[in-house]
């Protein structure tokens, strides 16, 4: 019997790991690159992409020497509450800054192109409502609509690079750019990178079996693979215009218009596009909320939200509104902040790592010393956990008191399922 | 007691009392001559007792009775039995009172339902008569298995409702659950099937379809052997099977007596139809309003010369049409078939043809919207929540464009997302993705190669097929 | 009542819901459709004005093809041409939309055409304003020709009225299936910012009467028609129509860091085309041939394919390009002056003679390819690139040691090999 759990499943995971790591890197970025670096900027993507990977497999790593604890729990153990609180203020401050990026491009594309009339009034109250409702409504919704617009996402996006293909015109100079120019490039966009460091923020709701964590791997290669597609078409589609046309995705689609019949296709690559930007938010929004939770304990959903929201419109009405302070605050203010997925963060990671390694011995004798007390614990914590996260969402959606029956029966039903999976991971760690 | 039961029954028009001398004996009977059968009570009961010979017990009377349906009842009983349609019967000699099942009011006979209308397959349908209704499921499931177990809901009406299902293949949780939440009802009344379903919804105030609803034994049957349990309301056609998916309206009952390729090309554009219907005139008036140049030269100039002599604004005109076209339906469903032939003339010719010509509305407004009213009717079952959307959708492509309608996409699916009936996700088996159960879902296999029962909701007995 | 309110403030997304309602929807109710606040344009012209109209500052005249809805239910293209002056062309633009009272909407321009006169300027400066409205597909068709731009739009929207022939299908059919040059916006600023620096773009001339192009009647747009001009409108001979055409005969015009250096017929283009590889259609003629079968015969052979490979080695810190070209053949034309040929020609594999013939010519039209663009200093076959990628280190030397750094083609030797097949 398949059980419905209210975390995240493998392929959940896998497509948000899809959207957090494809979306904001297929519209300016493949662009700005050329410009950096010449034809060799495709490699970048490559480069950092690995450093990605670098990051979900110490998550990988982690998430199997900790299994039952969240990533705010182990930093308490190991180095004390006040690095646990540094390290999800930087947290919220990263997911926040990316999310005024992101914004700023996304919305300098479209009032471009399709909102030529409209203020950016229009556009906050479209997407402000939405993602706090993806982010309210929880990881497991929000996973589920993704692995719903998934094949859409996935179609259109093969359709775009396909297309683009048949745009390819033109033979670029090769090694043109100095090797600084490739890594000063790689400097500055470093910030676009990193997205995957949300993992440690959804450690324990993120249930992925031994054998499924290939689909996650997968999942992040595809988005890799893909950026690195529309990075190669693009810039050999664009190869010394790549200043003039800004927006990857869409440029590579612009040659279907010739072809009379069909009009403009093109505009599905938008479609992708407004999917992408607010789910991609939507991710953003949650990631602040759960290490704002981790940094101000005990507080109702509503004021991460609201926080969220107020700093999102302050800082995107008075001071970025255009493309090139756009590109400003991406190329310039925002590389300080790669340093924190890149540097800080792994590092903690790996001293983590190190230390249950080297104390596996002591380790084990607290764990038989605790014991019997501490799996009890992580089985309430487990269960109590679970009931804790039904009543926030029955808080959140304002739901009546069946619902809440509902979901308590369910728990009892979730209750034998959390004995296996402990049990089943107890035997692992003893093995 | 007669006279006790005729005042509480306020001396109703139908109630028949009569004594009658039976040697030293009073027997006196009490009836509803409305819902009991005449012919058998002057045969089978009155002729026998008046022809008896001797003194009456009760236990002679049950002898010779010729029913098969006689019992004793208590004091408190009598009326009960009364409203039922029983005859019941009284002695001078005994306290004990004995009652005779003889019910019998008019039904309709199984005919083919309006909706859901197969090509080839079974044309039954149920009636309002619940027994007609089990013996209807009966013939489809000859298992010692099937399961019919009666509650009463309601206060006054004091409804008959069946919970029925398969033993070993339901739920047993979600079966208590629902038995709970029966008994737990606390309503006047209950005259059709439908008052049941908001009452049962997990999210009584959604607009989202909860439970599903069947007019047919053959789809009832065929749910029930997926393990859903299904409540069948005296009075009502409509049964109704708890878990509901969105997926079994997607899925029609002639998908499975046909070609397994052409149903999954069926659901295909049943799919397709949904989204024309819900996103059809959103996305009309937000590419008129907001994005004009995304739409190809051609469709523009098209679009642009025929909306030239429209005096209102593009809203206000496809509002118009769509008003239009809803009250065409409505009157066209209420009014007798013969006048709604009158009705969908004047409706369709004259107003729309005459609109057209006279420069009201433009013909690309309209045909968006007919296209939309049309595609609505591929899934009826989904019609009235399909309506509701897309309006909501109109008014969002009218006030936020692409943008809007894409978020507005977003968000309904993710609060689809959020719904969970009996344990059962409202998008399943595509959201979570249910591999097994995609064998039928957008795409289907062969009956023979679905091996297994849904996984979309709990059931007690995976194996279908083996 | 109390509930409902209750419930209704406890839902945040149904008070986001009304507040749409409220803020957006009834706002739309009064918006009129974005088809009736732009002006859809489907094709720019671009002039400049003459001395005496500097006085006043303005450079450059716009002609603009807009689309005209009319109110009918059949499907029915009605243009009208607006022009306007300004100093620059996107005030120019901006005094277009006051002129109609809409906005120009650009995103469906099919074709700009501009003046030779204007090319003579640096072309890229103004093409920028175009290539930089992203409204303006890059797809987009550009055009030289030798009357005004003006005159140009009004007989192409005479012929499109007249016959539904569109000037910009010319151009893609030239760029698909005939000369292969694709001269749109984007190639254009491809080659102009590009290594070599060369952009082309398609010549389409306008003449007076009938000849060989095709033709429509336009009444003389420069003493009227348009209404909405914004300069002198003198109507006095505006009845007197006269015939003029539209002839596309090929030729292409050259532009090296955005000035026009060279006008290719298309002749020249076919050898260029031959030397890049792609070669569309066309023939190879060979005159006065004698072998086998044929006496003193004219020839023509169709190239139904052709594949070009090039190669690059640094002899002696020169660059030698070999290209290698293989073509498909059939023959497709004979004039015979001698008597006619002995058996069925169509059934003929070619002999050595014919294949010897026709790799001399294709040799010789390389040959003359190659001076043409060594002659002018024009590298339209990208000869930098290669260059560049095969030995980047060689090629800078190479590069330093010239007195002239453009010059590169006359300091490179060209080898060139020749295969033919046919079919």
């Amino acid at each position: 019997m398949r059980v419905l759990d209210k975390t995240l499943n493998a392929w959940q995971l896998g497509i948000l790991m899809f959207v957090l790591l494809f979306a904001n890197k297929i519209l300016v970025l493949p662009s700005l690159l050329y410009e950096g670096a010449g034809f060799e900027s495709i490699f970048i993507p490559v480069l950092l992409f690995l450093l990605e990977f670098g990051l979900v497999f110490l998550f990988y790593r982690l998430k199997t020497k900790f299994p039952n604890e969240t990533f705010a729990q182990i930093l308490k153990n190991h180095f004390g509450n006040v690095v646990k609180v540094i390290i999800f203020v930087i947290f919220m401050f990263f997911f926040l800054s990316k999310a005024v990026l992101l914004y700023n491009v996304t919305y300098i594309f479209f009032r471009n192109l399709i909102y030529k009339d409209y203020s950016n009034f229009l556009f906050l109250f479209c997407i402000i409502p939405i993602i706090t409702h993806l982010a309210v409504c929880g990881l497991r919704v929000m996973g589920r609509t993704a692995q719903l617009f998934f094949p859409v996402i996935i179609v259109i996006i093969a359709f775009c690079i396909v297309v683009g293909f048949f745009g390819i015109n033109s033979k670029p100079l090769l090694f043109e750019g100095s090797l600084s120019d490739f890594v000063l490039t790689t400097l500055k966009h470093v910030s676009s990178f990193g997205d995957s460091i949300f993992l440690f923020l959804i450690m324990d709701k993120a249930i992925v079996k031994k054998k499924q964590w290939k689909i996650v791997f997968g999942f992040s290669l595809i988005s890799a693979i893909l950026v690195v597609l529309v990075t190669v078409v693009f810039a050999l589609s664009y190869t010394y215009t790549a200043f003039l046309h800004p927006y990857a995705i869409f440029e590579i689609m612009s040659y279907v218009k010739e072809y009379g019949g069909l009009g403009r296709i093109d505009i599905i690559s938008m479609v992708v596009i407004i999917i992408f930007t607010y789910f991609h938010l939507a991710i953003y929004l949650k990631a602040f909320m759960l290490s704002f939770h981790e940094v101000f304990r005990k507080v109702n959903f509503v004021y991460p939200v609201i926080t969220f929201n107020l700093i999102f419109l302050v800082v995107i009405d008075f001071f970025i509104l255009n493309l090139e302070k756009a590109v400003v605050y991406g190329e310039n203010v925002l590389p300080y902040i790669g340093i924190f997925p890149f540097v800080i963060l792994p590092i903690a990671v790996g001293v983590l790592l190190l230390l249950k390694k080297r104390k596996p011995e002591k380790k084990d004798e607290n764990y038989m010393k605790k014991s019997g007390v501490e799996v009890d614990e992580t089985k309430k914590v487990q269960n109590s956990g679970g009931k804790k996260e039904n009543l926030k969402m029955t808080d959140m959606n304002t739901e009546n008191l069946n619902q809440v029956k509902a979901f308590s029966n369910e728990n009892k039903k979730d209750k034998k399922f959390l004995r296996k999976v402990i049990g089943r991971r107890e035997s692992e760690t003893a093995n | 007691m007669l006279q006790s039961i005729k005042k509480q029954l306020h001396n109703s028009v139908d109630l028949a009392d009569r004594v009658i001398k039976v040697g030293e004996v009073d027997v006196g009977f009490v009836y509803l001559k409305s819902m009991t059968d005449n012919l058998i009570f002057s045969q089978s009961i009155f002729e026998p007792i008046s022809n008896f010979q001797g003194e009456l017990s009760v236990e002679e009377l049950q002898q010779i009775i010729k029913s098969n349906d006689v019992s004793q009842i208590s004091e408190e009983e009598i009326l009960k039995n009364v409203l039922k349609g029983a005859v019941v019967i009284l002695l001078s000699n005994s306290e004990k009172i004995v009652a005779v099942d003889i019910m019998k009011y008019n039904t309709r006979a199984p005919s083919e339902p309006p909706t859901s209308a197969v090509i080839m397959g079974p044309r039954e349908g149920f009636t309002e008569d619940f027994q007609t209704n089990i013996s209807l499921l009966r013939r489809c499931l000859h298992s010692e298995k099937l399961v019919f177990e009666s509650v009463f809901v309601g206060i006054t009406t004091k409804t008959q409702v069946v919970v029925s299902y398969l033993d070993g293949v339901a739920d047993r949780k979600i079966l208590k659950e629902i038995k709970k939440k029966l008994e737990n009802i606390k309503i006047d009344g209950v005259v059709d099937s439908y008052y049941l379903v908001s009452l049962l919804s997990g999210r009584p105030n959604s607009i989202l379809k909860q439970i599903g609803t069947s007019e047919k034994p053959d789809i009832v049957a065929a749910k029930m052997l997926e393990g859903r349990v299904a409540l069948i309301v005296d009075n009502s056609p409509i049964v109704l099977t708890i878990p509901f998916v969105f997926l079994e309206d997607l899925q029609s009952s002639n998908d499975y007596y046909t070609n397994y390729v052409y149903s999954t090309l069926l659901r295909f554009i049943r799919v397709v139809a949904i989204l024309l219907a819900t996103l059809g005139p959103g996305t009309y008036i937000a590419l008129q309003l907001f994005h004009y140049n995304v739409l190809p030269l051609k469709y523009l100039i098209t679009i642009a010369n025929s909306t030239q002599q429209v005096p209102f604004t593009p809203f206000i005109e496809i509002l118009f049409i769509m008003l239009l076209f809803q009250i065409l339906y409505e009157v066209s469903l209420r009014l007798p078939s013969y006048l709604g032939l009158a009705t969908s003339v004047v409706g369709a010719l004259i107003l729309g043809d005459t609109g057209v010509k006279a420069g009201l509305i433009s013909p690309p407004a309209v045909i968006v919207v007919a296209i939309a009213k049309i595609a609505l009717y591929t899934v009826p079952e989904e019609a009235a929540q399909i309506t509701l959307v897309q309006y909501v959708f109109l008014l969002i492509g009218a006030s936020l464009g692409l943008l809007g309608l894409i978020g507005g996409m977003i968000y309904f699916l993710a609060y689809a997302n959020s719904v969970e009936n009996f344990g059962a996700p409202y998008l399943a088996p595509f959201s979570p993705f249910i591999k097994k159960d995609n064998k039928d879902g957008l795409f289907m296999v062969p009956v023979g190669s679905m091996k297994t029962r849904p996984h979309s909701f709990k059931n007690e007995n995976e194996d279908r097929l083996s | 009542m109390k509930l409902q309110i209750k419930h209704f403030f406890k839902t945040p997304m149904l008070l986001v819901f009304v507040a749409m309602i409220v803020i957006f929807a009834f706002g739309a109710l009064g918006t009129p459709a974005e088809i009736n606040r732009y002006a859809i344009v489907t094709a720019v012209g671009i002039d400049l004005l003459g001395d005496d109209e500097e006085v006043s500052g303005n450079k450059y005249e716009i002609s603009l093809l807009t689309f005209v809805p009319v109110a009918q239910q059949n499907f029915a293209e009605r243009y009208k041409m607006i022009s306007s002056k300004g100093r620059s062309v996107s005030e120019a633009m901006d005094f277009a939309g006051l002129h109609i009272g809409r906005e120009v909407g650009l995103s469906h321009v099919k074709m700009v055409v501009l003046n030779e006169e204007l090319l003579k300027d640096d072309v890229s400066n103004f093409l920028d304003y175009l290539i930089r409205s992203i409204q303006l597909s890059s797809s987009t068709k550009l055009i030289a020709t030798d009357s005004s731009a003006k005159d140009f739009l009004s007989v192409a929207q005479q012929l499109d009225s007249e016959s539904s022939i569109k000037v910009s299908e010319l151009i893609s059919y030239n760029k698909n299936y005939v000369y292969g040059t694709d001269s749109s916006l984007e190639t254009f600023f491809k080659g102009t910012y590009g290594p070599t620096k060369v952009g082309l773009m398609s010549f389409v001339s306008v003449e007076s009467g009938e000849g060989e192009g095709i033709s429509a009647s336009v009444i003389d747009s420069q003493n009227g028609g348009s209404g909405a001009s914004g300069g002198n409108s003198q109507s006095k001979e505006s009845s007197s129509s006269q015939t003029k055409e539209i002839i596309n005969d090929g030729e292409t015009l050259v532009f090296k860091d955005g000035k026009e250096v060279l006008k290719l017929t298309g002749a020249d283009v076919e050898k260029i085309n031959l030397i890049k590889g792609n070669y569309r259609t066309g023939a190879i003629e060979i005159k006065h041939f004698t072998d086998v079968v044929f006496n003193d015969a004219n020839l023509t052979f169709e190239i139904f394919d052709q594949t070009n490979n090039f190669k690059v080695k640094f002899e002696n810190g020169i660059p030698v390009i070999y290209i290698d070209t293989s073509l498909t053949v059939r023959l497709s034309e004979v004039e015979n002056s001698g008597e006619s040929p002995k058996e069925n020609i169509e059934l003929l594999a070619m002999t050595d003679e014919a294949i010897d013939a026709i790799i001399k010519e294709v040799k010789l039209s390389m040959s003359e390819g190659i001076e043409l663009m060594r002659e002018n200093q024009v590298d339209i076959a990208d000869f930098y690139t290669s260059l560049y990628n095969s030995n980047r280190k060689a090629f800078l030397k190479f590069l330093e040691e010239l007195e002239d750094p453009e010059s590169y083609l006359t300091h490179a030797v060209f080898k060139a090999s020749v295969r033919v097949y046919s079919k």
